[in-house]
């Protein structure tokens, strides 16, 4: 279970990174729609649906992993910004390519390294889903990391909550 | 939200959480409460109670209220066999049951007759004993047990309650003027006599003198061992010392009406 959501959340990372090769070399897979729209971007438009449909099914297969506690915290620090320079660096790479066999080398090296990092699972698609990240200190003294809708301020006004185990360390409330 | 933890090692890591009920509840309205006391045996619907125990120097911190088992890792396959207790978080109840290799069913073989009948193997399984070692109830701040022995290796330090005497108290208990030992050591003392020595022992000492040489008295008429030239007892078994530490309690009494020589291997201060 866990192995297919790390496998859907890292597709959905790595989406946009295709999305861009594909729209900066003007890659067209279904020439038949914009022939008949006459507008590339129709193309592009469907393109960019592709790491949001992903990350939608994440956040829905997250709603079966196993339940734990967080009752009480004693930090709370939000990292929505943390992690997003990672993302515009991909960004960039992508649109410096111009080779494809170049192009899916890099992409499998990404798919590989963000697999087993913590990575996958700081998705901006989950921004865009109204999801924050916050690391957040639990009562035992263990920082994990947070992915939760709701605007977390200070540890007294915690109140407690099942959240999904994702892995060890990152859980989502969903 | 129901969840059921295990130890393995010095670390808790979480098993699964469910929402069914994982084990019956303590029912407190149908139990008997009893404060510890080592030399009492408990009838099935008794338990010790040990209250305030969040005071205790054993108090575990996995019996806070707010403990979350986000802070836990989650086991992996191969800790299995290294489980030495589960706990179950259920209701404001935590229940703690030790775990040792009998409680894995994992080689047995069943005709199993739910459908066509067909010959299965055991699959990996851990067994949940109806009935835990002990039961934290967090409203009251109280632990229910059992049995210390079996708690030890979840609340280390609870043993206090009914420690083992040490080897220089077990010397000095068998140095008494009025033991002799026979094929017997003082170092081969088992566990139980050694509790009973940590008790019995102590309650002795306390005693006046005159009290001492009417307890050894009695001792001699009840207690069946075989006395030395000069009186003394002459130990020569774990029976014999067990003979002899019960008669120190004074748990040889005669029931007139009967007319019998007994003995009582549980006692209780009324």
């Amino acid at each position: 279970m866990n192995f297919i959501l790390r496998l859907f959340m890292t597709m959905s990372s790595v989406s946009f990174f295709l999305v861009i090769y594909l729209v900066h070399n003007k890659i067209d897979f279904f020439p038949f729609i914009s022939d008949r729209l006459g507008y590339d971007w129709a193309v592009y438009l469907l393109y960019m649906l592709l790491p949001f449909l992903i990350g939608g099914a994440s956040v829905k297969l997250c709603k079966l992993l196993s339940k734990s506690d967080l009752k009480k915290v004693e930090l709370i620090e939000s990292s929505n910004n943390d992690f997003l320079a990672n993302y515009l660096a991909f960004f960039f790479v992508a649109l410096s390519i111009k080779d494809a066999t170049t192009f899916w080398i890099i992409l499998g090296l990404a798919v590989l390294f963000i697999f087993f990092s913590r990575v996958s699972y700081f998705n901006p698609v989950f921004l865009i889903f109204g999801f924050n990240f916050f690391y957040v200190c639990t009562g035992e003294k263990v920082k994990i990391l947070l992915i939760s809708r709701k605007k977390l301020r200070s540890p007294e006004s915690f109140e407690g909550t099942g959240v999904r185990r994702i892995n060890d360390y990152t859980f989502m409330e969903v | 939200m129901n969840a059921l933890i295990a130890k393995i090692g010095r670390e808790y890591k979480s098993v699964v959480s469910c929402d069914v009920e994982i084990i019956d509840n303590l029912t407190i309205a149908n139990i008997k409460p009893l404060a510890f006391t080592s030399s009492y045996k408990l009838d099935e619907d008794e338990w010790f109670i040990l209250p305030g125990f969040s005071k205790k120097d054993y108090f575990s911190d996995i019996c806070r209220s707010d403990y979350s088992t986000a802070s836990l890792n989650q086991i992996e396959n191969g800790n299995y066999n290294q489980i030495s207790c589960i706990v179950i978080f259920q209701n404001e109840q935590k229940n703690f049951q030790r775990i040792t290799p009998s409680r894995f069913v994992s080689k047995k073989r069943f005709i199993d007759f739910s459908g066509q009948p067909e010959v299965v193997d055991q699959r990996n399984q851990l067994e949940i004993k109806p009935e835990s070692d002990a039961v934290y109830v967090n409203d009251e701040d109280t632990l229910y047990f059992k049995d210390v022995a079996k708690i030890k290796c979840i609340f280390p330090g609870i043993e206090i309650l009914h420690r083992e005497a040490t080897q220089a108290e077990v010397n000095d208990f068998l140095g008494n003027n009025f033991i002799v030992l026979e094929n017997y050591e003082a170092a081969s003392v088992g566990t139980f006599n050694r509790k009973r020595i940590a008790d019995i022992g102590a309650k002795y000492q306390n005693l006046t003198t005159d009290k001492k040489t009417n307890l050894i008295d009695y001792a001699r008429k009840k207690a069946n061992i075989d006395l030395s030239d000069e009186g003394a007892f002459r130990i020569s078994s774990e029976t014999d010392l067990k003979k002899l530490l019960w008669a120190m309690d004074q748990r040889y009494y005669y029931a007139d009406i009967y007319e019998e020589d007994r003995v009582a291997n549980s006692v209780k201060v009324l």
